[in-house]
């Protein structure tokens, strides 16, 4: 169970997250949309502390963390208890596809060296990442293939929720069904997921929820289709318009 | 009179090639510990530790706007003196005969600040270089700050930063070539003693020159090599 109160976040003068609260029922694949500068990739990231917010309590499991009054332990035990997938990738450039999965297993759980092996050819595996390119380096792979890794190197730890942060932005087109049937997979087997997502056909399909965010604040949320398919708020409804428009083969 | 005396130039030139291991000794120790001084004042830079890092600024900002020279001076006569004065006047550090350090201990803690303060620009820009990315995904797998600088950002900076480290040794190497003013005698030095028995400077200089001149080739050569074997993971796509 997830649960968050009230969370807020300023830089400098600007008021990036107004106080946001949501929760987060085990195994549920939730789905963040909303235009650009409405704060979803910031609230995401305070979720993992990869940003520390101003005020709030955000809460994963067991670990409980009241901002502002958290130490270094408590972060980082929120930190392993949760794990994110970054809009471009961001893997360990001097590491090869299964060292990058591999290195928290040994570093983090002190796993020996085989045993994170196993789980990491598990992982990789189960992103379907060919396995004669489990030894190569990011730098010689494609954009899909490294969205894999990452993936696969989130799912080792074995977190109780999954963030993902625009996952499918910076690849390809064609590249985008691959990651994205991944992350199906990973939806389907009861991980909890938050997704900040732009494709709404994979939201309505995938999540069981959708939140919509504008300007800081949680708009709309409810049932992926009654969001989607009949948005209550005006700002929803036209946000829904516009992306439309723009990607009218998504929706 | 001979322009270039060939014969005292072929008599003075292995007694000169002897004072190489000085030479290197003090620039490479010296580098090394330039490496571990630059690296400390970068991470305060970069954490912006508070009052560290006004120091950092001011200690770069000095050993750059002063000549080596100068500095060795400093050095020279200034740990004598307070060792000295600390005895005199407090009685402490009585254990240490002053007329007992050799000249070699001064010239390499002058020359580890001086090079530590070039360092530690150059360790800071490539540690930067390596990107929030990888170190945001190293914090959100739960690592630590520690164990995201030893497996993931201290590897790549380091390959980012070895040119920088191969022109600062031979630099190095080059600008040892003041130690003599410690009383160290090492490869000009040597040159200058030679020189001066018989008067004759040209052929002992250009002596010295061709032997720093061939160990910054062997240097540039093995920085290569190794710049080559450290970036097979830059390899394009296969």
């Amino acid at each position: 169970m997830i649960t968050i109160k009230n969370v807020k976040k300023k830089f400098d003068n600007t008021e990036i997250l107004k106080g946001i609260s949501l929760n987060v029922e085990d195994g549920k694949v939730v789905a963040i949309i909303g235009p650009s500068g409405s704060g979803k990739t910031t609230f995401l990231r305070c979720i993992n502390y990869l940003e520390d917010p101003d005020e709030g309590v955000i809460s994963v499991g067991d670990s409980l963390i009241t901002a502002g009054k958290a130490g270094k332990k408590d972060i980082l035990e929120l930190q392993r208890r949760t794990s994110f997938v970054f809009q471009n990738y961001n893997l360990f450039r001097n590491k090869t596809a299964i060292e990058n999965v591999m290195l928290a297993l040994t570093v983090v759980k002190k796993y020996p060296k085989k045993k994170a092996r196993e789980i990491a050819e598990e992982m990789l595996d189960k992103v379907s990442l060919p396995r004669d390119r489990f030894e190569y380096y990011p730098s010689s792979l494609s954009g899909g293939q490294q969205q894999r890794i990452a993936i696969a190197r989130a799912l080792a730890l074995n977190p109780e929720v999954m963030l993902l942060d625009e996952p499918t932005s910076a690849l390809d087109p064609e590249l985008v069904d691959g990651v994205l049937d991944v992350i199906r997979t990973v939806a389907n087997e009861g991980i909890t997921l938050i997704v900040v997502t732009h494709e709404l056909s994979f939201a309505a399909e995938v999540a069981d929820e959708v939140v919509f965010m504008d300007n800081g604040e949680i708009v709309e949320q409810g049932k992926a289709n009654d969001v989607l398919r009949r948005p209550r708020e005006l700002r929803t409804r036209n946000f829904l318009r516009s992306i439309r428009r723009e990607y009218p083969k998504i929706s | 009179m001979k322009l270039f005396d060939v014969d005292f130039f072929i008599e003075s030139f292995p007694k000169i090639l002897a004072k190489l291991p000085v030479t290197l000794l003090i620039s490479v120790a010296a580098f090394l510990f330039a490496v571990i001084i630059g690296f400390i004042v970068a991470l305060v830079k970069i954490y912006k530790v508070p009052i560290l890092q006004r120091l950092a600024d001011i200690y770069i900002s000095f050993i750059r706007g002063t000549p080596v020279l100068v500095q060795l001076y400093i050095i020279c006569y200034g740990i004598p003196k307070v060792i000295y004065y600390e005895q005199v006047n407090y009685s402490r550090l009585t254990a240490v005969d002053v007329n007992l350090i050799p000249g070699v201990i001064y010239v390499l803690v002058a020359y580890s600040v001086n090079i530590g303060a070039y360092q530690a620009e150059t360790i800071r820009s490539a540690i930067e270089a390596v990107g929030r990315g990888q170190m945001e995904a190293a914090t959100s797998v739960g690592m630590t700050r520690t164990q995201t600088m030893v497996h993931v950002i201290i590897p790549q900076a380091f390959v980012i930063a070895l040119p920088n480290f191969g022109n600062a040794l031979i630099s190095a190497v080059k600008d040892t070539s003041l130690v003599f003013v410690a009383g160290v005698i090492d490869i000009l030095a040597q040159a200058k003693i030679l020189g001066a028995r018989v008067f004759n400077f040209l052929e002992v200089y250009i002596a010295a020159a061709l032997v720093y001149w061939a160990i910054c080739i062997v240097i540039e050569v093995l920085i290569k090599k190794t710049e080559e074997y450290i970036r097979r993971y830059e390899r394009a796509i296969v």
